[in-house]
């Protein structure tokens, strides 16, 4: 265990100097850009750092500039301020008055009907009526009302000059600084109103050159070195001596003051320190244009030679020697380097040696009395009284229980001392004089010989950190193990936060804490293995810093959370000296390392080290585009996405998933990714940044779209779709019924037509008139009788033989009339004169079968028949028509007619489409006209 | 000395250091309300106008009673009853300074704008317009065109002939001035 002893004396080796006062980086600047040409910087609502030079402008996407498109030819001129105001719109403006805005990636010019300044704009602000100001250097100040108006502030006004430098909103209207004063301008329904204050207001000179508006109030620089505190109200709370003559800018973020001088040269202010000039090179002569500050609490320095980020919560103050212990007091910081004691002035930001002494100092104290402890090594412990410099020694001689002394804590009515050989307890007179000293060691009250950390919390508790039996606390008699419980544990550095909680570190590095109510609290492994572990630290918002070689961890007992201040923090080679550190009581702490001191402001540091998120582009096709909702064949997206992480840019690692397409979180390094042919359907774009694998819910961008079915599987044309197809099965199922209905209808007919041809022919008349005839022939003329049997059985034949045929030739129905007249002429004889002649080609062609039949037979039921009166009938051909024509001699009582037979003829012809069958009755001819059939259309 | 020789041939090249006051009686004033359902246009060549250079302000004067070439009389009359209510506000007028200096204007043309109260029917509002002047050796001719919404200037429009007047009224002022 002794080597612990080793480590420290080993640490007190001489280390490099190092003139870096401020922790710096130098940031690309894009392409073809001279810092020398660059003459703005500006911070956005949603922290992107934005520079101008000339007539480019250029936005920091977290990786590196990007360039702006400008609109319109604007050579020789130059962007000389820029605004996002609160809808997120950006303002740009020119030298030359010019006013531009930025609409999708492009600026385009803004012409108001009023005109835009013939003069540089300086500035803008927007009131907390959400009136948009600017100020101009020669026309005064410029107030866009809302409905879109401007309005005018100059000397008519009453304004002392039009010549403006700066802007500020308040908590109603803005302060203006002007060259005569700084006036305060409220605009509100159309009505002006200004107040002037000068010097007979307070206010330090008349020049005012900057503003800066913060929850604390309003800060002004002037040409004069000063700067006036001012409320919101305006009225002057205090004057502070700025660094400089004619200021450029002022800012104050987290409590530090920034002034910049018109000669480019950079300050900064604590509350509790002077006036530091920060050095961009280790002359300091690098001018300093311009600055502006990221969320993350870097401050992005423009210099002659580039721009610089630059930490806010570091400073080094560089020695030469390694800083073996360190305490604060109100106004300095007391250090020892190898036997000398040192005090550094803050407000002086000077060091002066006040004691050389002989031994190592590895611990320091300051009493309530002001009095400055130093415990040595091997030399005991000095008590340096600033105001007589003197050095009063007490060591084993006068009670002490070792001369290594390596850990003082205590209060007013003492002090507690660790050594190499147990515990000593200082008593205090009232004056602040030592009473007595009492000693422990391993014959009496203390187990262990060498404690390492002694600390003496607020109400008085007593704790020590030994080697190798852990944490022990003071229990009046003596020291007992904090759980009641012996450990074995190196512990290295004891503290206690606010709520009574103890904690320490062990050799090992492993952070450990017990409660006030009294157990332990479990504290996860580090994120990455720590360095060398020095000591701890607690702060005020309860969170424990832990320093180690390689940076400093911060544990977040309330969020059970590491956060890592490394390299990205300038802490990458911290190299802090054993339990060598302390707090101003406020939020600075100052670390003893082997090369200086570096301070930590807390509150700049960062709880969340998280990067933000922005999807930058959404692109179809690799076309940027807005949209969204997209056709189907609309269906290859891209995502370019960035985490802004100024911090550690390269750190930064992103978390994204397209839900829609792939529900599963994907990781990558990629600032863009692409779908290409997604199928349609509802997306979301969700992406994340994260450092350290820390991906914050809170923090997730997305972006939604939909990509909707081609139009023929989208529900209406599905639906059209379907009520077509039902509509067409349903027409073509009713024309298949009518087809139906007219074939029964048809087929009907034809039997009737066949019932009827039948009923004819076997009408009894026939029959019976047909077998007389017969009977006189058998008679008188045996082969007459012979062929007229024949013909009557061909005659009945053929009727049997066509009655279900559709359609026949002509000359077959022409043989069934010739066989029917042939055996009607048997009886009538020469009162029969029929004749018939048709061409070949319409003997060839059809007609619905027994036709001509039906109507001869027609005429012999209709007419008298006698040798006066003869049936003289006529079959022929005429233009198209087979006419079928005879004589009309009406018998004055008819045969029985259904009506039948004509009907069904002139309804067959209709059927098969064959044309119309005209009827014509003159007085004495009685004619039927067939239309030709010349095809055969089988059905 | 130098400066004193450039500003000698400045007052020279300028001719607006001949006099103090320049003015203008025979300015023309045209106005047009292009309403959904009616155009009307109005002008008159009454406007006066005075410019003082050393002090960079400006006065113009029109009566409204002045005004006509409107669609028909009744409609006229309706413009000086209801609307511009001329027997009570018998004047508009424009004063104020300009923004840019216009003590030195040397010949050409120049872009100015005009800050000042618009004062119509008896109703001042503050206007920035934008003029050009043609600056000779004789004489300045100043033209302009600017809107004025109704509103503005509480000039209420009746229900009925809403869709027949605009609610932004077009105007076009062209005045010359000449050294008194």
């Amino acid at each position: 265990m002794r080597h612990w002893l080793t480590i420290i004396i080993g640490s007190l080796a001489l280390t490099i100097l190092s003139a870096q006062n401020f922790n710096q980086r130098e940031i690309d600047m894009p392409q073809g850009v001279l810092a020398s040409e660059i003459k703005l910087l500006y911070t956005d609502n949603q922290g992107f750092v934005w520079i101008a030079a000339g007539q480019s402008l250029y936005r920091h996407d977290g990786n590196a500039f990007k360039e702006i498109n400008v609109s319109e030819d604007m050579a020789e001129k130059e962007i000389s301020s820029l605004y996002e105001d609160q809808s997120g719109q950006y303002w740009i403006g020119w030298n030359t008055g010019e006013i531009h805005l930025l609409k999708n990636g492009l600026t385009v010019a803004y012409s108001p009907n009023e005109g835009t300044p013939a003069v540089p704009i300086v500035n803008w602000a927007e009131d907390s009526q959400q009136q948009l100001w600017m100020c101009t250097k020669g026309e005064g100040v410029y107030v866009k009302n809302n409905k879109g108006r401007w309005f005018n502030f100059n000397t008519d006004e009453g304004f002392p000059s039009n010549e403006t430098y700066d802007i500020i909103p308040l908590k109603e209207g803005v302060a203006v600084a002007t060259d005569q004063g700084l006036v305060y301008c409220v605009f509100k329904d159309g009505s002006k109103a200004i107040e002037v204050l000068d010097q007979s207001s307070g206010l330090s000179d008349q020049i005012v050159k900057d503003l800066h508006y913060d929850e604390k109030g309003v800060l002004a620089a002037f040409y004069e070195p000063y700067l006036n505190s001012l409320s919101s109200s305006l009225k002057v709370i205090d004057t502070l001596i700025a660094p400089t003559s004619d200021a450029k800018r002022i800012t104050r973020s987290f409590g530090t003051v920034w002034c910049l001088s018109e000669d480019g040269k950079l300050f900064r202010k604590n509350s509790n320190s002077g006036w530091i000039q920060l050095k961009l090179d280790v002359t300091g002569r690098s001018r300093i244009q311009t600055f502006t500050e990221d969320h993350e609490g870097h401050l992005w320095v423009l210099g002659s030679r580039g721009i610089f980020m630059i930490d806010q919560w570091y400073y080094h103050f560089a020695t030469e020697q390694s800083v073996t212990a360190i305490v604060t007091s109100n106004d300095a910081i007391w250090y020892a380097q190898v036997g000398d004691l040192y005090r550094y002035d803050i407000a002086a930001n000077t060091s002066k040696k006040v004691w050389q002494g002989a031994n190592l100092i590895l611990s320091l104290y300051k009493d309530d009395w002001g009095n400055i402890w130093c415990g040595t090594f091997d030399g005991g412990l000095l008590r340096y009284e600033p105001a007589a410099g003197s050095m009063k020694i007490y060591n084993e001689e006068s009670g002490l229980a070792n001369n290594n002394v390596l850990s003082i804590s205590g209060n007013r009515l003492g002090l507690w001392v660790g050594t190499l050989g147990g515990v000593s307890h200082i008593n205090f007179e009232d004056g602040g004089s030592v009473r007595e000293i009492n000693s422990y060691d391993r014959n009496q009250g203390v187990s262990v010989q060498y404690i390492y950390s002694v600390h003496v919390n607020k109400s008085g508790k007593v704790y020590i950190g030994t080697d190798g039996e852990g944490v022990l606390s003071w229990n009046g008699n003596g020291f007992e193990p904090l759980s009641g419980k012996k450990q074995d544990e190196v512990v290295l550095d004891v503290s206690s936060d606010k709520k009574g909680n103890i904690w320490w570190v062990t050799s090992g590095g492993i952070l450990e804490g017990w409660s006030a109510q009294g157990s332990m609290f479990e504290v996860p492994p580090y994120p990455e293995e720590p360095g060398k572990v020095a000591g701890i630290e607690t702060l005020e918002d309860g969170s424990i810093l832990v320093m180690h070689d390689g940076g400093v961890h911060r544990w977040i007992p309330e969020v059970k959370k590491w956060v890592a201040y490394k390299k990205s923090f300038g802490l990458g080679a911290l190299q802090p000296q054993l339990n060598a550190h302390a707090t101003n009581g406020g939020d600075i702490i100052y670390i003893g390392t082997s090369n200086g001191i570096t301070s930590l402001s807390i509150d700049h540091l960062p709880v969340k080290t998280q990067p933000k998120t922005t999807i930058q582009d959404y692109r179809l096709f690799q076309k940027p585009t807005t949209r969204t909702s997209f056709s189907s064949d609309e269906n290859y997206f891209t995502f370019q996405y960035v985490g802004r992480w100024y911090t550690e840019p390269s750190a930064v690692r992103y978390k994204l998933r397209l839900s829609g397409f792939d529900p599963d979180w994907i990781e990558s390094k990629d600032t863009e990714i692409s779908y290409p042919r997604l199928p349609p359907g509802n997306y979301t774009f969700e992406v994340v940044a994260g450092v350290d694998g820390n991906y914050p819910e809170g923090e997730i961008e997305s972006v939604s779209f939909i990509i909707y079915q081609p139009w023929y599987s989208r529900w209406y044309s599905i639906t059209i779709g379907v009520l077509l197809l039902v509509g067409m099965v349903f027409f073509l199922f009713r024309i298949r019924l009518k087809t139906l209905a007219q074939k029964q209808e048809r087929e009907k007919q034809q039997v009737q037509a066949q019932l009827e041809t039948l009923k004819s022919q076997v009408n009894p008349h026939f029959l019976f008139n047909s077998f007389n005839t017969l009977m006189a022939l058998i008679e008188e003329d045996r082969d007459g009788a012979t062929s007229y049997l024949s013909d009557l059985s061909d005659f009945f034949r053929y009727i049997l033989e066509f009655r279900e045929v559709d359609l026949i030739m002509v000359k077959e129905d022409v043989r069934i009339v010739q066989t029917y007249l042939h055996l009607q002429a048997k009886r009538f004889g020469d009162s029969l004169m029929a004749n018939i002649e048709l061409p070949n080609e319409v003997l060839a062609s059809y007609i619905p079968p027994l036709t001509l039949q039906l109507l001869v037979e027609n005429a012999f039921k209709h007419n008298v028949i006698s040798k006066d009166k003869p049936l003289e009938l006529e079959i022929r051909y005429e233009a198209d028509f087979i006419v079928i024509s005879n004589r009309h001699w009406a018998k004055v009582k008819s045969d029985e007619s259904t009506g039948y037979g004509l009907d069904s003829i002139k309804k067959k012809y209709k059927y098969y489409n064959a044309g119309q069958v005209k009827v014509e009755v003159t007085l004495e001819y009685f004619t039927v006209y067939l239309p030709v059939i010349y095809q055969n259309h089988k059905l | 000395m130098r400066l004193l020789f450039v500003s000698i041939v400045i007052s020279v090249l300028s001719p607006f250091n001949q006099s103090d006051f320049w003015k203008g009686s025979k300015g023309s004033i045209a106005f047009t309300s292009d309403a959904p359902l009616e155009l009307i246009e109005a002008e008159s060549n009454q406007l006066t106008g005075v410019l003082k250079p050393s002090e960079n302000t400006f006065a113009f004067l029109i009566y409204t009673k002045t005004f006509n070439g409107f669609n028909s009389p009744l409609q006229q009359e309706h413009f000086h009853e209801n609307y511009m209510e001329s027997e009570k506000y018998p004047k508009a007028t424009f004063s104020g300074k300009f923004i840019e200096n216009i003590e030195n204007l040397k010949e050409g043309k120049h872009e100015l704008r005009a800050k000042g109260m618009l004062v119509i029917h008896g109703v001042s509002v503050e206007r920035i317009i934008k003029c050009t002047a043609v600056v000779s050796k004789k004489e300045v001719t100043i033209t302009s065109n600017f809107n004025v919404p109704l509103e503005d200037h509480k000039i209420s429009i009746p229900q009925v002939v809403y869709q027949k007047i605009a609610e932004e009224i077009y105007v076009t002022v062209k005045i010359t001035l000449q050294p008194s």
